[in-house]
């Protein structure tokens, strides 16, 4: 999926502007690391880029395509295409692991495409975790079953907000390596020298709302 | 998708069963106030009616009136309302008229000797007019004729009830504005009720956006279990009501007659309160699925 963002403002009631006249473009199977200190406006730029917060002004274009943020059915087609890693999982509580994983199985109307769960389960080492609930996790845990969630998903393009944050060096690697074949486009927001120093094909600098440096 | 949102309907209610509990019950609450001020009114009219069904004023004059004091009255009568229909009862009317009746017993006697202490009578009845407004009417010629010359006594059926139709007619316009106010609040207390069960599953529903499911995916299932709890809350608020109309009959049947719902009138309420709490899930989970998902 290729993303391209044209003058975008994002202001939230308040004087503060999260973004100002942002301008990039991300080409397909790009992987992607932004930068940026706490407050920056990094999970306001991926709030934009996944369809999930409309920009003030600017276009986003998808595939060369606007995204038309007032419409529900074209913005929940958007959604389908992108997962989005978020720093607090948003995992579902009164559920256990295999049930928050398969949720997006639901969204794109597979859910029995169970294979594809068992494939991910496996993959990240977590196939013991299965049936235990959401609530007895560890951080760790937890952020390992949200990257399963999304990479059940199989998008177009994966958006992680320190998705290797609560993760030991070990199984940030390996997290990371399963992100490399995730043969698509992949943004990451990451404090991490080492794992932009190895994976980042490009890192984005953000500050203040600005880009600062790509 | 059913399938899914028949699920998810479920999970939301079995999940945590003391909150749909409680919200069921807070329903229930809700509806028993409105249920039960329509009962009241649906049985004060009912009282009216079924009080005024054979219904008649009976202008008891003493045995020497005049046939000029009797048309005197009349006219008195009439001034109050012109379509009363009047009937002049001379002794021997009334002296056959209490041997047909309980009284037989207290007439054990020939007319002759009784003559001069047989009352004459006016009997006043009501055509096609509203049992309210015959009540009314009743309570008027009572006070009008009350201690006027030649008149003994006025005798109107349920004379308690005069009060009653008066303190409704007096007060119709504040229990119109009461029932308005009273259905606004029971309005207020749905719509707050119904924002708060949905907070509770606000995390699942943004998850849900996130994940790009489809708007009835998301919607059907909370719309389901709000219609179900406020269905649940209705049949426990209807079936309190009865049990209190059990105990009011048997305890007032002396005094008054007192009737449930009709089918009618059952079905009346319970599509009110459930589409109402219908409405209301739908345009709450719209506003949700509108709000930013992404917090500042």
């Amino acid at each position: 999926m290729q993303i391209e963002l044209k003058h975008i403002y994002k202001t939230f009631s308040g004087p503060t502007k999260a973004l100002i006249d942002i301008n990039i473009k991300i080409k397909n199977k790009e992987k992607v690391f932004i930068t940026g200190h706490s407050g920056a406006g990094k999970t306001t730029l991926f709030g934009v880029i996944a369809g999930l917060l409309a920009p003030t002004s600017g276009q986003v274009l998808v595939n060369d395509q606007a995204l038309d943020f007032e419409t529900y059915a074209s913005l929940s087609a958007h959604r389908r295409k992108v997962g989005v890693i978020f720093q607090d999982f948003k995992l579902l509580l009164d559920r256990n692991v295999f049930e928050n994983i398969v949720l997006p199985l639901y969204a794109l109307g597979e859910p029995n495409n169970v294979s594809e769960v068992e494939f991910v389960l496996e993959s990240l080492n977590i196939k013991d975790l299965r049936y235990k609930n959401i609530q007895t996790l560890s951080g760790g845990q937890k952020q390992q079953v949200a990257i399963a969630r999304t990479l059940v998903q199989k998008p177009d393009l994966i958006i992680a907000d320190e998705p290797t944050g609560n993760l030991d060096l070990k199984t940030s690697f390996r997290v990371m390596d399963l992100f490399k074949e995730f043969n698509n486009t992949l943004i990451i927001a990451s404090h991490n020298d080492e794992l932009i120093r190895r994976y980042s094909e490009r890192t984005i600098e953000i500050q203040q709302g600005k880009i600062l440096d790509v | 998708m059913f399938k899914f949102m028949y699920f998810e309907f479920s999970r939301n209610i079995s999940t945590f069963p003391w909150r749909s509990i409680s919200f069921m019950m807070s329903f229930a609450c809700t509806y028993f106030i409105l249920i039960f001020v329509s009962f009241g009114i649906k049985n004060l009219f009912y009282t009216f009616e079924t009080a005024t069904k054979k219904y008649e004023v009976m202008v008891i004059m003493h045995p020497e009136v005049t046939d000029s004091n009797i048309q005197n009255i009349q006219e008195n009568i009439k001034d109050i309302e012109p379509s009363l229909q009047l009937t002049v009862l001379n002794q021997k009317s009334v002296y056959n008229y209490m041997l047909e009746s309980d009284q037989k017993e207290a007439v054990n006697l020939q007319f002759e000797d009784v003559q001069n202490y047989i009352p004459k009578l006016i009997k006043v009845e009501f055509i096609k007019i509203s049992s309210l407004k015959k009540i009314i009417l009743a309570s008027k010629i009572k006070n009008i004729l009350q201690g006027k010359d030649g008149i003994s006594e006025v005798a109107t059926p349920f004379p308690r009830l005069h009060r009653l139709a008066e303190l409704y007619l007096e007060n119709r316009y504040g229990l119109f504005v009461f029932l308005a106010a009273l259905y606004f609040s029971v309005f207020i207390l749905l719509y707050l009720l119904l924002t708060l069960s949905l907070k509770e599953h606000k995390n699942k529903i943004n998850l849900f956006r996130i994940l790009g499911f489809k708007k009835n995916i998301i919607r059907w299932p909370l719309i389901l279990e709000g219609t179900f709890l406020s269905l649940a809350g209705f049949i426990f608020a209807m079936t309190a009501m009865y049990s209190v109309y059990l105990q009011m009959s048997e305890e007032y049947s002396s005094i008054f007659e007192l009737q449930f719902f009709s089918l009618f009138e059952f079905l009346t309420h319970l599509l009110l309160c459930v589409s109402l709490v219908f409405f209301l899930t739908t345009l709450l989970t719209q506003k949700i699925i509108s709000d930013d998902l992404v917090d500042n």
